[in-house]
């Protein structure tokens, strides 16, 4: 990457109060989650802060209510699923959207966004209405598919932003080259838009695994974690929902340290 | 047949005709430029021969075979494009060894070509670089190894040396027709310089809004071209509007202006009466204080201005009939070392019969 070159010059103390005001807005951002740390480590039962005392003998609650592993798992579960399947449907659809022109294509693509405006309830509601009619029972499935809903429009979104600036002449000289549509769509195409497909991989995995007012309306006897804290809170009131969503925090600062190892935060933030 | 034919191809973007009709036939082993301003459809003739478009009508021969239906990546082609189209993923020596690898060949037969095309285009020791890490020359360069060293049964070469600065430009003019000549491939280059297209070319078409105007080798496009367009875009832009008045065996006689007249060499075709330009090669031209001596033709005028060149000296002489002429003379010319011309001056402008033509 080279430098564009160019800085502005700023009149003298302009430079600390951007600095000071960005501390700022950072230490606003993680105060929640750094009390959210410490009161995982609270002796007592309750959600005082500052703890009165250190233990971690909520962790090990965690650990001993199998409902919250085994719906830890089903969200981790249906989050791999939305990912693979929404990248692979989310890219046909952005080559589809990007690199044809047909009657209707706008109107599609609006279409294809429109569960980033409708609200999550109204989602989750009418797809559990249309199950029933459907005599769909299938939670799980249900869950899936609704997932896959929430999170096709991020992942064309993001494919489709990477498609567009494509350069095309890379095709045509691979095709010039002897490679046909197929090699060329795996050999050039793919490694090209690589960070587009991550970005999109990790969007729709972490938006699967969050949900909560959507995936609440299909939930029957198996639920996901997120629905599990929130019947938990419901009748305790103890810091294991701290430790939960502490052990979460660490697990998504260990994915994104990888990925960046991978391909590199500029890349990501494309 | 000869080896690469396009016949009679239109090319149609909606309403926009992008080619209304073009018919080249190119011989094995030769070197053809496809000359003309931007819009005018070289690209897009390009990419016919190499099939990234379809024709709306027409056919596409290579070596004898009706390639219309082909894809690009069955037809035996080599393309360098504008912008080089280096694959950025991948290292010097796997972007040109990419159409080999395609090939199913031996994994040493590989090796070994790829070595000698690397060795040939001076590229030795940047194997394992990365486009982006390379200078523009290089980059040219590998373009160049990568679509040569397939073999293809012609080159396809789209201002190749378009983002090259002047020298490293025409030092690769000189490479490139050198090499071209040495591997003996059918080559077709793209360009808008014509400077280039004559120094490099056994042929040139001359290109204007999805029409040829005009094949033929480069001496024959710079000395007898067929319209005010091949012409002005070739540089020879001295257009003397006259009539003519008489023809004679071996000239024709035109009234420039009122009382002037210029000879041109004969030519098939013409009346009297006829309004003609006569182009006249500014190099040509020769600037004299009286009347001159021994020259076919003579017009007299005033300089409106002059441009220094380094080499050449530009004159714009206004004549008798308000038209606005060139003269280039090399800045050692006899006519021009040790004089005083200036804005206003009066001169006489004289040319050889030769080195004019009448359109």
């Amino acid at each position: 990457m080279q430098d564009q070159g160019g800085r502005y010059k700023q009149r003298p103390g302009v430079g600390a109060t951007v600095v000071a005001l960005s501390c700022l807005g950072f230490f606003a951002i993680s105060i929640p989650v750094v009390v959210m740390i410490v009161t995982s480590f609270n002796a007592t039962p309750d959600l005082n802060f500052p703890p009165s005392g250190v233990s971690l003998k909520w962790y090990l609650n965690v650990f001993k209510r199998t409902a919250f592993l085994r719906s830890c798992q089903l969200s981790f579960v249906l989050a791999a699923l939305t990912s693979i399947v929404s990248l692979v449907l989310g890219f046909l659809s952005s080559l589809g959207l990007v690199r044809y022109k047909f009657i209707g294509r706008d109107i599609l693509h609006s279409i294809l966004l429109i569960p980033l405006i409708v609200p999550e309830v109204v989602i989750g509601c009418s797809l559990l209405i249309l199950f029933n009619k459907l005599h769909q029972y299938n939670s799980i499935i249900n869950i899936l598919i609704l997932h896959i809903i929430l999170v096709l429009p991020y992942s064309i979104n993001v494919i489709s932003a990477n498609l567009v600036r494509f350069d095309m002449t890379l095709e045509e000289a691979a095709m010039s080259l002897k490679a046909n549509k197929i090699t060329t769509f795996w050999l050039i195409t793919v490694p090209m838009i690589k960070e587009g497909l991550i970005a999109s991989a990790i969007f729709s995995f972490v938006i699967s695994f969050n949900n909560f007012t959507a995936t609440v309306f299909l939930v029957r006897t198996k639920s996901t974690l997120p629905v599990e804290i929130f019947s938990y809170i419901r009748t305790e009131s103890d810091p294991t929902v701290c430790c939960i969503s502490t052990l979460l925090f660490c697990f998504v600062v260990i994915v994104i340290l990888v990925a960046e190892r991978l391909v590199g935060m500029e890349k990501l933030a494309k | 047949m000869s080896f690469i034919q396009i016949e009679d191809i239109v090319v149609k973007y909606g309403a926009l005709m992008a080619l209304k009709g073009i018919t080249i036939d190119i011989e094995r082993g030769e070197l053809l430029s496809l000359l003309g301003p931007s819009g005018c459809g070289k690209t897009t003739t390009i990419r016919i021969i190499a099939g990234f478009v379809h024709p709306s009508q027409g056919n596409v021969y290579i070596n004898g075979e009706r390639v219309n239906e082909v894809p690009s990546y069955k037809r035996n082609i080599g393309v360098v494009f504008q912008n080089f189209a280096l694959f950025p993923h991948m290292t010097c020596a796997e972007n040109i060894s990419f159409g080999l690898r395609r090939m199913k060949l031996k994994k040493n037969i590989v090796e070994s070509r790829l070595k000698e095309i690397i060795a040939l285009l001076h590229l030795d020791g940047l194997e394992k670089r990365y486009p982006g890490e390379l200078s523009g020359g290089q980059q040219q360069r590998m373009a160049l190894a990568r679509a040569m060293v397939i073999s293809p049964d012609v080159l396809l070469l789209d201002e190749p040396l378009g983002s090259l600065d002047k020298k490293l430009r025409e030092e690769m003019q000189i490479e490139l027709r050198q090499l071209q000549k040495k591997v003996g491939i059918t080559t077709i280059l793209v360009t808008h310089d014509q400077e280039e297209a004559i120094t490099l070319s056994d042929r040139v078409a001359v290109m204007n809004d999805g029409v040829i105007e005009q094949i033929g080798t480069p001496t024959e496009i710079y000395e007898k071209p067929r319209s005010k367009f091949v012409a002005d875009f070739i540089g020879i832009n001295n257009f003397i509007n006259g009539n003519v008045v008489k023809i004679g065996n071996n000239e024709i006689i035109c009234k420039i202006g009122e009382e002037e007249t210029v000879l041109a060499p004969f030519k098939k075709g013409y009346v009297i009466g006829q309004a003609v330009d006569v182009i006249v090669r500014p190099e040509s031209i020769e600037l004299s204080e009286g009347i001159p001596l021994n020259m076919g033709n003579f017009l007299k005028g005033i300089i409106t201005n002059i441009i220094y060149k380094g080499a050449n000296i530009s004159f714009f002489i206004r004549l008798s009939n308000n038209q606005v002429i060139v003269a280039s003379p090399n800045k050692l010319d006899k006519s021009v070392i040790n004089t005083n011309y200036s804005k206003g001056s009066e001169v006489f402008v004289s040319w050889k019969l030769e080195s004019s033509y009448i359109i």
